[in-house]
């Protein structure tokens, strides 16, 4: 399901959506805010004028002067409340990357106005959550790839609850979502250099050796059920990898998946797996030039993003 | 379900507002519709407080219908001012009574807005309006702490922090003032008057029967205040303010009657008397007026009879000119004033009538007779009194020949009767004596409590004479009170009390004349001298708007960046010349591209390094020279080479 197709529920949100802010940092501008009555107002507007009637019958002074101060009141009131979201700034947006399934978090800094009350927001199929200084917005993803922000609605009834000014906001720039993860990957694929070596392209990877621990184990490799148990320091150390420190080449045919969601959901896993085991790794997909082995964050982000637009 | 509203602070402050709003009804409202309207509010406490549940829907409507019926059943006229607020604070207290969601405390909003108006409907002195105005100060509270959803905290904590309120009523007084003054006024009302004309404000009915009058006396509302008197003001015990002539007597009760209207006619100059008349708003189509008016600007017809006659039932407060003849009544003779001043009951009163026939004949002349009367009431044992002895059926024998004690409107009535019986035409006159002075705004102020009643009789050749039987008997009665005032006037002995009570009735003139009589005609009057002013006023607003945006482009232009002008200027200049040369490029490149290209291109190389000099360079260069001339090459450089 793609959350573009998600249209705002009424007409009004439908029409006023067009005008919505796409920059950071953003101000609502004249033209993107919007302001009506509330329900409360309609009918104290109403009340409001059939008082005005009785006085202006009976000429009584003191009865038109309490509707009019009243009137005048609702209309200060409506400028009041139009100010207050135009006194709103979003600032600056973090999100840290997920894999598509997981929920992105996302924190928008933003000003809100002075006061006690806090301008509300809402998005559509997100999770929001207001703070002093910040948002946090809390967004299911679904697919990999470039992920646009859905729209968010910034409503203000502040001061008297009489009118209600709306904003829309939705970023221009896109985020992107990293590929999901293979829950249970077969093994790493034997070491591409020496093919012949063996007939099965993955062997038994997850029979682990488990070896004295040495200074320069990494912690992700203590075996720490056995030190809970036994009080030994011990580390894993998958088969063969002593042997084979030789870079991996990724490819896309490897997996032995036709499904390219799927192909790439294990290349993802794999990747992952790599980095985790320290096993320099290449990545070649179809039809594109093949990312030489390397090791590192930068490495594997250019990996995952490769593999989240591809 | 738990109703979250029960621990709101809006409900708190709903259920204030609530007995605020009925607080001042208790002047108006019966103890028993009072007892129940309570009962209902502080079932909105006992919720609140926890000891009762709210009442379930069908008891709701129960309750409403019979509270409303008991209520309903109080009132005298069923759907005037009174039992209307009576009604609308039942439905208010019910409402408050199934606050369910935010729109129920806004129903129970408009409800309080009409209370409010009810109120000012009731009174519509300053310190009422003081008094909703806190009321509505406190409705926008009740908003803002509706807007705040702060359910958990404490009301007075919540009300501290909404000074804003306060900001907000501020910044609308110009626009209240502006809608009270240019907002157009009805010139008519658009539909008749459902409050009480019954109980006309000032008291005054337009019938008189005994025991009428008793309740004024005690009634301390003020109905006018007169200044201005030209050329001066007569003494207080010669202000009869006439208000209406009692013409038909029944055997009990003297009944109202007027005769046509009169030409206005114009007294001698200096028998007039001038005079401001600001009168409080009442019911009745009766105005009042020093005796014996001769002219004004009511918006009403004077009679022969000397009364003013308003179209309307209801006269609002306002402020008039009138004029007065001092002794001169021009009254003349108009045969239906004959007629009707000898109208009596066809029975009743048998020894008044025989007596007032035997001593006509005894005296002789009309004048003579009225005089013995007057004497009789003064000589024999009547006394002046306000808690008279019941009268029987035949009311006037009954007050002549046996109790003997009453005050005014017996004694008027009496001596009517009396002359009407001897063959004298007669009429009893309705209105108030004298009134109190206020040394503070010099003005007269004319309560209810001096209402008082006279006769006139009708005397060959001196036409209507006014008559006061109760001066005759009670002299005190009319002078006891004016001599109190000034002989505390004349020996400084001002209590507090009497001088507080002159400056807040001072308070109440002035806001007469200023506020309450604002309408349809001062309106006009005042766009109207507005719509004079042109030549004068609306020029220069004109002259004054059109200077505004002058002004704009005059400081604008004083603070105008020169450097940038100048940069703006190469720019241009460099593009008419040779339009392909690169305008966009930053400054040093374009230096560059000019010694390359241009004719003298190193003169404006300089240029712009001077230029740049000025921009970021350090404070203290020479300022800029004019523009070296732009030339193109006749040939490309790069021939040259």
């Amino acid at each position: 399901m793609n959350l573009d197709s998600i249209a705002p529920s009424g007409r009004m949100d439908r029409l006023t959506m067009k005008r919505a802010g796409k920059t950071l940092p953003w101000q609502p501008d004249r033209r993107q805010l919007f302001i009506l009555p509330t329900r409360g107002g309609i009918i104290l507007g109403i009340a409001l004028l059939f008082m005005l009637l009785g006085s202006l019958n009976y000429n009584n002074n003191l009865a038109i002067a309490l509707t009019f101060f009243m009137t005048s009141c609702l209309l200060v009131s409506a400028i009041w409340t139009h100010r207050h979201l135009q006194d709103c700034r979003l600032l600056e947006l973090q999100a840290l990357p997920v894999h598509a399934g997981e929920s992105l978090k996302i924190r928008l800094f933003w000003q809100p106005p002075e006061t006690s009350y806090l301008p509300e927001i809402q998005g559509l199929n997100l999770q929001v959550a207001r703070h002093d200084n910040h948002i946090d917005l809390l967004l299911p993803t679904h697919h990999r790839g470039w992920l646009k922000l859905p729209p968010l609605k910034l409503t203000s009834r502040y001061p008297l609850g009489l009118f209600v000014a709306w904003s829309w906001w939705r970023y221009s720039r896109k985020l992107l979502i990293w590929p999901a993860v293979e829950i249970q990957p077969p093994p790493l694929p034997r070491l591409q250099t020496v093919p012949a070596k063996s007939n099965y392209p993955f062997s038994q990877g997850d029979l682990t050796e488990l070896q004295r621990w040495q200074a320069g184990d990494p912690m992700s490799r203590v075996a720490w059920k056995i030190l809970a148990r036994h009080g030994q320091w011990l580390s894993r150390h998958p088969e063969g990898e002593n042997e084979s420190h030789g870079p991996l080449l990724l490819r896309e045919e490897d997996t032995g998946l036709r499904d390219r969601e799927a192909a790439i959901s294990r290349l993802t896993a794999w990747i992952l797996e790599a980095e985790r085991l320290s096993i320099p790794y290449g990545l070649e997909l179809r039809g594109q030039p093949s990312i030489a082995p390397a090791l590192g964050e930068a490495h594997l982000t250019c990996c995952l993003e490769r593999l989240a637009l591809a | 379900m738990k109703n979250p509203w029960r621990n709101h602070p809006a409900y708190s402050l709903l259920l204030a507002l609530n007995i605020l709003a009925l607080l001042p009804q208790t002047f108006w409202l019966d103890p028993l519709t009072l007892l129940l309207l309570l009962l209902l509010w502080s079932w909105g406490l006992a919720w609140k407080t926890g000891y009762l549940p709210l009442p379930n829907p069908w008891s709701k409507v129960v309750l409403t219908l019979i509270v409303a019926a008991a209520v309903l059943g109080q009132q005298a006229v069923l759907l005037g001012l009174r039992g209307g607020s009576a009604l609308l604070a039942v439905m208010l207290l019910m409402k408050s009574l199934e606050i369910r969601t935010e729109r129920d405390f806004y129903s129970a909003m408009v409800g309080l807005f009409f209370m409010q108006l009810s109120l000012l409907f009731h009174n519509d002195s300053w310190w009422m309006g003081l008094y909703v105005l806190f009321l509505a100060l406190g409705m926008l509270a009740l908003l803002w702490l509706l807007t705040q959803n702060k359910a958990r905290d404490r009301l007075p904590d919540c009300l501290r922090h909404a000074s804003p309120i306060l900001r907000l009523a501020l910044q609308a007084l110009p626009l209240t003032v502006a809608l009270f003054l240019l907002f157009p006024r009805l010139a008519q009302p658009l539909w008749g008057l459902p409050l009480d004309s019954t109980q006309g404000k000032t008291g005054l009915s337009d019938k008189l029967s005994p025991g009428d009058l008793i309740e004024l006396f005690l009634d301390d509302t003020p109905v006018f205040r007169a200044s201005r008197f030209q050329p001066a003001m007569p003494p207080l015990d010669q202000l009869y303010w006439r208000a209406m002539v009692l013409w038909h007597f029944d055997g009990r009760a003297w009944k109202r009657g007027w005769l046509p209207a009169q030409a206005r006619q114009k007294p001698a100059k200096d028998d007039t008397l001038r005079y401001l008349l600001v009168n409080e708003a009442y019911a009745g189509n009766w105005l009042v007026s020093l005796d014996w008016p001769v002219d004004g600007d009511y918006q009403a017809q004077l009679t022969l009879d000397g009364q003013w006659i308003s179209r309307q039932q209801w006269q609002p407060a306002g402020e008039h000119q009138l004029i007065s003849a001092r002794t001169d009544r021009q009254e003349s003779a108009h045969p239906l004033a004959l007629s009707w001043g000898l109208q009596l009951p066809p029975a009743g009163n048998p020894q008044t009538r025989s007596w007032a026939r035997q001593q006509l004949k005894k005296h002789g002349s009309p004048a003579a007779f009225l005089r013995f009367v007057l004497n009789h009431f003064n000589r024999e044992n009547f006394y002046y009194s306000l808690t008279p002895q019941p009268l029987g059926e035949n009311t006037v024998d009954d007050f002549l020949f046996r109790t003997r004690i009453g005050y005014c409107e017996h004694y008027a009535s009496a001596l009517a009767f009396t002359m009407r019986a001897a063959g004298i035409p007669a009429r009893v006159v309705t209105g108030y004596l004298g009134g109190e002075y206020n040394p503070l705004g010099q003005y007269i102020v004319v309560r209810k409590s001096d209402a008082h009643a006279w006769t006139e009789v009708w005397l060959k050749g001196q036409g209507w004479v006014r008559v006061d039987p109760t001066a005759a008997v009670a002299p005190e009665r009319v002078q006891t009170a004016i001599r109190d005032q000034q002989a505390v006037h004349d020996q400084g002995m001002m209590t507090v009390d009497i001088w507080l009570k002159q400056q807040l009735d001072w308070l109440a003139y002035r806001w007469n004349r200023w506020f309450l009589q604002y309408n349809y005609d001062l309106q006009r009057s005042m766009l109207h001298n507005l719509g004079q002013w042109p030549r004068h006023l609306s020029l220069w607003m004109l002259a004054l708007l059109g200077l505004l945006p002058l002004g704009w482009w005059l400081y604008h232009w004083q603070k105008r960046d020169r450097l940038l002008q100048q940069w703006h200027q190469l720019q241009r200049q460099l593009k008419r010349v040779v339009p392909e040369a690169p305008v966009q490029q930053g400054p040093e490149a374009l230096a560059r591209w000019a010694r390359l290209h241009l004719q003298g291109g190193d003169e404006l190389a300089r240029w712009i390094q001077h230029w740049l000099q000025l921009r970021y360079g350090p404070a203290g260069s020479p300022p800029l020279p004019p523009l070296p001339p732009i030339r193109r090459c006749d040939k490309p450089p790069s021939s040259h080479a």
